[in-house]
């Protein structure tokens, strides 16, 4: 098994259990970031789209045991969001690619959990797009970027390069 | 062939993919299945683990603070009440100060000590008041036990009070009981002596020694001391009388300077 998964796994797992734990404590209004968006983007840019995949619908599942939230929701959305992340790698230049590419990621990810979430309630893609999607969306990119800045900073190494 | 690889490995992402949503949704439509029901209970047994280590590590973040606020609260109580203490001796020092004034019927300048006089050969202490409140040269000085001595330099603000245990400070003196007069003087000992009581005078250790009011400067009646002990001298006309001052000079705080020319029925008080 290469270094590289093993090291992910260990980062997903920290990720889905600061989600539970710490997270929550920086909630802003309803919104919080997603660190395990962050990580499995992180792993998928690397790892491409099959590892990406695998690895958002087992984050995804155990995020669902966690959360008590419908199961499979977050395993949909996170498979998703990792398939995306290694398949739009490809599509930006190298400078600032890995913040876009979070920001597609993150974006997809959360239209599809809210909008299944949501779904059967009266639905609004009002709601959907400006109360709920767009500012976790936000807040996410914003934390990770922060992480991804720091990272590199402190460690000088292009962590998320592909 | 390079080409259909690709397509290949892009298609089995494609289909991987495919899997997990459908699983996901097979996930959705059987909500708890059996199996996840132990795993997310493991999980959820972690998550509740780090919470309870967090909740532990604000209780003592929090303990921690709480310790530091009650130190600080402790030591802030514990000045106030030395200071309350303090107070408290000094207001009973003061009630009897007062029952002392009202007892002699006389008018009185309060002043406090505020320092040891530095004058060379004179035994002296410095109060706050002078003759800006009143005082005067020569007037008695007088505390809650007894006599403490005579102003002997007044200033505007301040006055230089000659202490009994100085070797110029003589009183005319009365033993209360034998009403004997004599005079109290110091030759540098812990205590003071009566001079001049007759041998054939009987003289009790413990008798009060007062102010005999023969003198201009002190009025009659003010304690001077007691006896401490009687020796006679075969070759002396008189008794050597050893007598313990009323005052502890060395603990004065307050005192009252006896003047006629004070203003009447006040008491004057400058607290600096």
């Amino acid at each position: 098994m290469n270094n590289l998964y093993i090291r992910y796994s260990m980062f997903l797992i920290i990720a889905i259990l600061l989600q539970a734990t710490v997270v929550p404590y920086f909630t802003i209004l309803q919104w919080k970031p997603d660190l395990v968006v962050i990580v499995l983007t992180a792993f998928a840019f690397r790892a491409g789209a099959n590892w990406g995949s695998t690895a958002g619908f087992f984050s995804g599942v155990a995020t669902d045991l966690l959360s008590g939230q419908i199961l499979g929701l977050n395993a949909l959305s996170k498979t998703i969001a990792g398939y995306l992340a290694a398949t739009s790698s490809h599509l930006f230049q190298e400078q600032g690619r890995f913040v876009l590419v979070l920001l597609i990621t993150s974006l997809f990810h959360d239209l599809v959990y809210f909008f299944f979430l949501t779904i059967g309630e009266q639905f609004s893609m009002k709601l959907l797009l400006l109360q709920l999607t767009l500012p976790n969306t936000f807040y996410t990119v914003l934390v990770g970027a922060s992480i991804y800045y720091i990272w590199s900073r402190w460690f000088e190494i292009e962590t998320f390069s592909a | 062939m390079r080409r259909l690889g690709h397509l290949l490995y892009g298609k089995g992402s494609l289909v991987l993919l495919s899997v997990y949503i459908f699983l996901s949704f097979l996930l959705m439509n059987f909500n708890q299945p059996g199996p996840l029901r132990g795993i997310r209970l493991g999980l959820l047994a972690a998550i509740s683990g780090i919470h309870s280590l967090q909740e532990q590590f604000h209780t003592l973040h929090r303990l921690k603070a709480e310790n530091e606020a009650l130190r600080k609260e402790n030591f802030q109580l514990k000045v106030i009440n030395q200071q309350l203490g303090e107070a408290l001796l000094q207001n009973i020092r003061l009630k009897r100060l007062l029952g002392l004034k009202d007892s002699l019927n006389s008018h009185f300048i309060a002043a406090r000590v505020i320092g040891r006089g530095t004058e060379r050969g004179v035994q002296s202490i410095i109060l706050n008041v002078g003759t800006i409140e009143g005082a005067r040269k020569n007037c008695p000085v007088i505390s809650a036990d007894g006599l403490v001595g005579r102003v002997l330099i007044t200033e505007p603000h301040h006055s230089i009070v000659q202490i009994l245990m100085d070797y110029n400070a003589l009183v005319s003196a009365r033993l209360q009981q034998s009403r004997e007069v004599g005079t109290v003087a110091w030759e540098g000992n812990p205590w003071l002596e009566l001079r001049y009581i007759a041998k054939n005078v009987p003289v009790s250790v413990g008798e009060a020694v007062v102010t005999s009011g023969l003198s201009p400067f002190y009025p009659p009646g003010i304690k001077i001391g007691i006896v401490q002990s009687v020796t006679e001298n075969q070759f002396a006309f008189f008794k050597d009388i050893q007598v313990k001052p009323a005052v502890n000079f060395n603990a004065l705080e307050e005192v009252f300077i006896m003047c006629p020319d004070s203003l009447e029925n006040t008491v004057v008080i400058r607290n600096e």
